[in-house]
């Protein structure tokens, strides 16, 4: 090649790295372009995972209702109340949830497509649509459609995002019970009772409940089963063992009632001077747990019964039936195997609570 | 030799003509390619911001409807979340708010008793958006809000 017809071919580029630069811009802003679509896709599923697990937490507090009679309409309440700006019904004042949004719209989360109730296994892992006296648990899945951002111009179609959310109820549901004390739940004041009580920081934990009348200005009571008389007799029974395979279920409903408590209570001394119960040494009984909001009616008036909200397991350290009103020192126990538990397992189980997992 | 000198001054004049130019085109499309820029910056910003917002939100609800005597705008809420926020040194005037559990009455338990209360969090949070500030709104302010079922009640039977 010549000098001269190199000089020619220079003359010939003029432009030529506009048409790169032009190029290179295309791909430039194609490559920006699916950096964004995919940056907006990851943004819809973490608010759709958020809207799912909202939705199983919420729906899972309706799994006593279907245990019970295969009754799903908690449950589809409880899943759906998200997905619009929800009047209560029966309200008379404008009381609302915010709905939760995915894409700026409603997280439209359908209870006969998108939920299924499961089941646990020991083993790890949960089977679906099991007996409905045995689910423990929701499984919620909601694909959402995203249309393209900028994909329209290639005639691109929507995405597809699936989330999934597994929520279950904490702890095993019903518990052989060795007791007459019921515990009121971590906003009576029992503290150490909270959800997160599964942790080593709080287990052994010691604190103090009394029993006097009104129960909800305390934090225990004595229980009895519904439909019976709640007698001193029927207290000294579940004391002294005398009642035998009386196993509670959360959503069970008990009669509350501190009249027995002088009586009882010194029951409950002897029994816990049999099992040498002092601060080292610990008398550990299950005992069913309830939530103080549910010991008020909506006048505010106090109601002698009440749905068992959960379990405790819990070491007494010390009875003291002279002081008025009576009261026992309580440690919580973490850990424990406890006979009878549809687990089998050890467990640190409080307060039935929703999980995710 | 010869052949040389007869193509030199041409040469000599091309080059004396062209001085300048890829100046000139640099203060051109710089400019541009700076817009292009702080336009490619503020939608990171704005995906990031919006991703962290979901997760506050979301991680707010949890806490907040695990927490007994939950109260509105409750501090334990916000203490939780703030440092969680991820890089929450990006962002001013950050604001946790929380409902307290709202009695709505969706599910009423066989003891006619409300089990569905719930609660909301809503964080809101300006960030510095770059391609605003040229047009000088430099602030763009973003909120997220998320509802969950209140734990701290009984399950409904």
């Amino acid at each position: 090649m010549s000098l001269d017809s190199s000089i020619l071919k220079g003359r010939n580029e003029r432009g030529a790295v506009i048409a790169l630069v032009a190029m290179a811009l295309i791909v430039v802003v194609i490559l920006i372009a699916f950096v964004i679509e995919y940056g907006y896709l990851i943004i819809v599923k973490h608010e759709g995972q958020a809207a799912v697990d909202a939705a199983a937490l919420s729906a899972v507090a309706g799994i006593p209702a279907y245990n019970l009679n295969g009754n799903t309409i908690n449950s589809q309440i409880l899943a759906e109340r998200f997905n619009q700006t929800w009047s209560g019904p029966g309200q008379t004042s404008a009381v609302t949830v915010d709905e939760n949004t995915v894409m700026h719209s409603s997280a439209a989360i359908t209870f006969n497509t998108d939920v299924e109730f499961i089941k646990r296994q020991s083993s790890g892992g949960y089977t679906q649509n099991p007996p409905y006296t045995e689910a423990d648990g929701v499984k919620v899945v909601r694909t959402y459609q995203v249309p393209p951002l900028f994909g329209k111009v290639l005639g691109a179609l929507s995405t597809d995002v699936t989330v999934e959310a597994h929520a279950f109820v904490n702890g095993p549901r019903c518990f052989p019970v060795e007791s007459p004390i019921v515990l009121l739940s971590p906003s009576c004041g029992n503290t150490n009772l909270s959800v997160s009580n599964c942790t080593t920081a709080r287990c052994n934990m010691d604190f103090d409940v009394s029993f006097s009348n009104p129960i909800p200005d305390d934090n225990a009571a004595f229980w009895a089963p519904a439909g019976s008389s709640g007698s001193a007799q029927e207290c000294s029974d579940l004391v002294s063992g005398a009642a035998l395979n009386i196993y509670l279920c959360v959503g069970d409903q008990i009669k509350l009632s501190n009249s027995v408590a002088s009586s009882c209570m010194h029951e409950m001394k002897q029994e816990c001077l049999k099992n040498r119960c002092q601060e080292d040494i610990q008398w550990k009984v299950t005992v069913p747990v309830v939530s103080c909001a549910n010991l008020r009616d909506a006048s505010g008036d106090y109601v002698a019964s009440a749905a068992v909200t959960g379990f405790a397991r819990v070491g007494i350290t010390r009875v003291d039936d002279q002081s008025s009103p009576t009261s026992l020192r309580l440690t919580t126990t973490c850990g424990d195997s406890v006979a009878g538990a549809p687990s089998g397992g050890g467990f640190c189980g409080f307060y039935a609570s929703p999980f995710l997992e | 030799m010869l052949h040389l000198r007869k193509i030199d001054p041409p040469v000599r004049r091309d080059r004396a003509g062209n001085k300048g130019v890829a100046l000139l085109e640099l203060c051109l499309i710089t400019p541009l390619f700076l817009l292009l820029l702080a336009g490619l910056v503020q939608i990171a910003l704005t995906m990031l911001t919006a991703y962290n917002l979901v997760a506050a939100a979301s991680e707010g609800a949890r806490v907040a409807s695990a927490l007994p005597i939950l109260v509105v705008d409750d501090s334990r809420v916000r203490d939780f979340i703030m440092p969680k926020i991820a890089l929450s040194n990006m962002y001013s005037n950050i604001q946790i708010t929380n409902t307290i559990p709202i009695s709505d009455g969706a599910v009423v338990n066989k003891d006619g008793l409300d089990c569905s209360r719930s609660v909301s969090v809503t964080v809101t949070l300006r960030v510095l958006m770059p391609f605003q500030a040229i047009f000088g709104y430099p602030f763009m302010e973003m909120s997220r809000s998320l509802s969950m079922r209140y734990l701290q009640q009984p399950l409904c039977p």
